[in-house]
């Protein structure tokens, strides 16, 4: 069990690879996962209804990145092992949290 | 594969919501039925599991990206049920705090990659094993069903966006929402994820299924 937890935190540390790679061989976004600005370069114009939901919730830490577009990798590295570890923390915490309610509604 | 907000038309994300809603609900229902303490840190570790895993952008020829969604070796190791929740959780905080998917589209990427993927990678499993024991064949049962599984959730996905063309169009008949049609859409995701994605998922899926058959034989629930 303890071996489990373990390789989650490795995973953690070398997420960044997700990171490095795209950015060594120059990749864009995910087919589909453009924003509003790329899909007007591609198509020749912004789609009514997407220019108006494209910017419908601004997320606390948007692409795990907690600074700049132009930071250096390094530094975005830090950012996205640190979203990383965010992320798993709130995940335990609901699933933790969700797992505790559902056994005591069923004692109750 | 997580659609963004402004991609999918109402028409598409709320019924896709509607299904998530109900999906969650028999999945928490069927759950709780077998939940013990035991269960806690697995459901734990298999949502950070995919939810890292996702961290893992892998560039491929054409200059896109895209990842494993690690739904088939959860669902292999602890049932279909506990992957939806599983997974649903993980693309869930993608969505709010990471912005990785769209609030709106919360629904329809839960519906995609982990009610698709989990259902299909267990199913594809059973029926390519068959009564088979011999490691071989469980080994080739595990690889098919997590390339098939992450692919069918694309499919899934490229019809989503395929079909916004035709579900909602100004009055000139330009797309409101995601611009490209099915014959461009289906391909794109379909192509990549045959070629690419599907085999990362799979090896993926394989070495994890070994090292638990290894390691905690009595876990892997598609065996029992």
């Amino acid at each position: 069990m303890k071996r489990i937890w373990i390789a989650i935190g490795l995973l953690a540390l070398l997420s960044p690879i997700g990171l490095f790679l795209p950015e060594y061989f120059g990749a864009g976004d995910a087919w589909g996962e453009w924003s509003l600005e790329t899909v007007k370069e591609q198509t020749g114009r912004e789609p009514e209804g997407m220019k108006k939901d494209a910017d419908l919730y601004n997320a606390p830490v948007p692409d795990y990145s907690f600074g700049e577009e132009e930071d250096t990798l390094a530094k975005k590295s830090v950012g996205y092992i640190g979203s990383a570890l965010l992320g798993v923390g709130l995940i335990l915490l609901l699933t933790l949290g969700a797992s505790k309610l559902a056994m005591q509604k069923d004692r109750g | 594969m997580h659609i963004p907000d402004g991609y999918l038309s109402p028409q598409t994300y709320l019924p896709l919501f509607g299904a998530f809603v109900a999906v969650a609900a028999v999945a928490v229902k069927k759950v709780k039925e077998k939940f013990d303490r035991k269960m806690v840190p697995f459901l734990g570790m298999a949502a950070s599991f995919s939810f890292l895993i996702m961290m893992f952008n892998i560039p491929i020829p054409g200059g896109t990206t895209g990842h494993a969604v690690g739904a088939a070796i959860i669902a292999l190791l602890l049932g279909p049920w506990v992957a939806f929740i599983a997974v649903s959780v993980a693309l869930i905080i993608q969505a709010l705090v990471f912005g990785d998917g769209g609030i709106t589209a919360i629904g329809a990427n839960c519906i995609n990659m982990a009610f698709f993927m989990p259902f299909t990678a267990w199913y594809a499993f059973k029926w390519i094993r068959g009564r088979s024991v011999s490691p071989a064949r469980i080994g080739v049962a595990v690889f098919l069903a997590a390339y098939l599984s992450l692919n069918v959730a694309a499919l899934v996905t490229g019809i989503e966006f395929g079909i916004q063309p035709i579900l909602a169009s100004g009055p000139e008949g330009h797309p409101l929402y995601a611009p490209y049609p099915l014959d461009i859409a289906v391909p794109a995701m379909a192509i990549q994820h045959l070629l690419f994605f599907g085999f990362i998922e799979a090896i993926v899926t394989l070495l994890i299924f070994r090292y638990f058959e290894k390691n905690f034989p009595d876990v892997t629930e598609v065996l029992k």
